[in-house]
């Protein structure tokens, strides 16, 4: 008798020791939170060359410098391609969570650039099962003009990027994107040259360690590859490949890859990089972002 | 025989009853704070769910990691990926009972100690933690400062940032909690 006493008042008690588990489930299942989107899907807003589908948040702001060196073929004598560099400067700053803006001035034929990118849709946890960004960017070259005798207008400085950003993150250690790009020039060389040209930007990221990377990108171009771009045997594009690095420090995040390109906006590594694949073309860059937040602290300490 | 029936019932009743004595509350509010010479790192979650029972003086707290806010967002990304690692471990919990020998059915304000677990990163610590517990107009008000040491919850910190994030955060707790119907 008394054991089954005992036995009852065992169950009671577990009863009880739930009933708060239980209230606690329950009141989850009342209160559910909205689903929380992915986090860091990639490192930076960038890939290597690539925009990924991070947006700076609102009130961030990140300064971006970015170097591409020359090709390591002269060897020692230009230390590796490091005597001669083309550099990026760049204020890029997060509207609100998925919006941003970004401002930048390449040495690579005097350039100013602007871009917006827009985080449409967001991969979530138990939820949609990809990032859809959109990219658009706008390029003014400042170069002065090569016949002043001509007559020669601003629009053709200008050259735009737009581009759709797939990307999904498949697991803590894998994420991958796919970018069909399309690069507008309003003034091309000869009337063979193509004005607009299409690529698809390919890339995947690889966990390494909590705060390393190993990141490869691939922007085989689909039309005008590889051949003379005017009749007179004018300048050959070739795509573009990347590997590299992210080395992440607190607010900073290094990023040092090897690449064939040294354009530093779409304009110019999708459609005007002059550097086939081959090892003697291989071009040590980096990538330096500081992110800076201007979200007042809540005060409560 | 009659005694133990009479047992069986009233613990029956006394179970019914906790069930009725039971407060809750899915706005609690979590504020975590690290201070160190280089940097200061805080966030706040206004979405701590707690439940209390009045009459065996247990108390539980769950929040999920996702709804801590940073005012820096990559500290919060960070947070999220490196440190808490909440798609592993999606929730911090603690469970424990008051050790005090208070009537929380009267108003009045009780400093107290609460003994139990407290899990984090997956990692669980028995903890005695003190607090404060106002009852007035029919709602319980706990307070609560402790503090957290990211080594007893398997934590690591890179040697990078070692500087910029304190070995123990400081860790308030605030929540009104309300009867459960």
């Amino acid at each position: 008798m008394k054991q089954i006493v005992i036995i009852v008042v065992a169950i009671f008690c577990i009863n009880n020791a739930w009933a708060q588990d239980d209230l606690l489930n329950m009141l989850e299942k009342e209160n559910p939170l909205k689903p929380t989107p992915v986090y860091a899907t990639f490192k930076s807003t960038r890939l290597v060359n690539l925009q990924s589908n991070e947006t700076m948040k609102a009130k961030h702001l990140d300064f971006r410098i970015q170097h591409r060196f020359s090709s390591i073929q002269n060897g020692a004598y230009d230390m590796f391609g490091l005597d001669g560099a083309v550099m990026r400067l760049g204020f890029e700053y997060g509207v609100t969570d998925r919006f941003m803006l970004g401002l930048g001035r390449n040495t690579t034929n005097k350039t100013y650039d602007g871009f917006v990118k827009y985080q449409l849709v967001q991969q979530q946890q138990n939820g949609h099962p990809i990032s859809v960004g959109l990219f658009g960017s706008t390029a003014i070259s400042t170069l002065e003009w090569a016949d002043k005798n001509r007559d020669n207008f601003f629009s053709s400085r200008l050259s735009y990027c737009a581009q759709v950003i797939l990307t999904r993150k498949v697991n803590d250690y894998v994420s991958v994107i796919l970018s069909p790009t399309m690069v507008h020039y309003n003034l091309v060389a000869e009337k063979a040259t193509p004005n607009d040209v299409f690529a698809i930007g390919i890339g995947g990221s690889f966990k390494i360690t909590r705060s390393t990377r190993f990141n490869i990108e691939y922007i085989p171009r689909l039309n005008g590859r590889g051949q003379p771009q005017t009749a007179s045997g004018g300048p050959t594009y070739y795509d573009a490949l990347a590997v590299g690095f992210d080395i992440e420090t607190g607010g900073h995040v290094f990023q040092v890859h090897f690449t064939n390109s040294n354009g530093l906006i779409e304009q110019q590594f999708v459609a005007r990089n002059m550097n086939p694949i081959a090892f003697k073309e291989l071009r040590f860059g980096f990538n330096l972002s500081r992110t800076f937040s201007f979200e007042k602290s809540s005060g409560k300490w | 025989m009659k005694k133990s029936i009479l047992t069986i019932a009233s613990i029956a009743f006394m179970t019914i009853g906790a069930k009725a004595q039971l407060f809750s509350t899915s706005t609690g509010n979590i504020y975590f704070f690290s201070k160190t010479p280089v940097e200061n790192i805080e966030a706040k979650s206004l979405q701590t769910l707690s439940v209390l029972n009045v009459a065996t003086k247990e108390l539980v707290f769950r929040v999920t990691n996702t709804t801590f806010k940073f005012p820096n967002k990559l500290m919060e990304e960070h947070f999220n990926e490196k440190y808490i690692e909440s798609e592993k471990y999606p929730n911090s919990t603690f469970k424990g009972k008051i050790n005090e020998d208070i009537d929380l059915t009267k108003d009045g304000d009780y400093q107290v100690t609460v003994s139990g677990k407290l899990n984090i990163h997956g990692v669980e610590q028995d903890r005695t933690i003190p607090g404060t517990i106002s009852v007035k107009d029919g709602a319980i008000t706990l307070l609560s400062e402790f503090k957290v040491k990211e080594v007893d919850h398997k934590i690591q910190i890179p040697k990078l940032v070692l500087a910029k994030i304190a070995e123990e955060i400081d860790v308030k707790v605030d929540a009104k909690l309300l009867p459960k119907k």
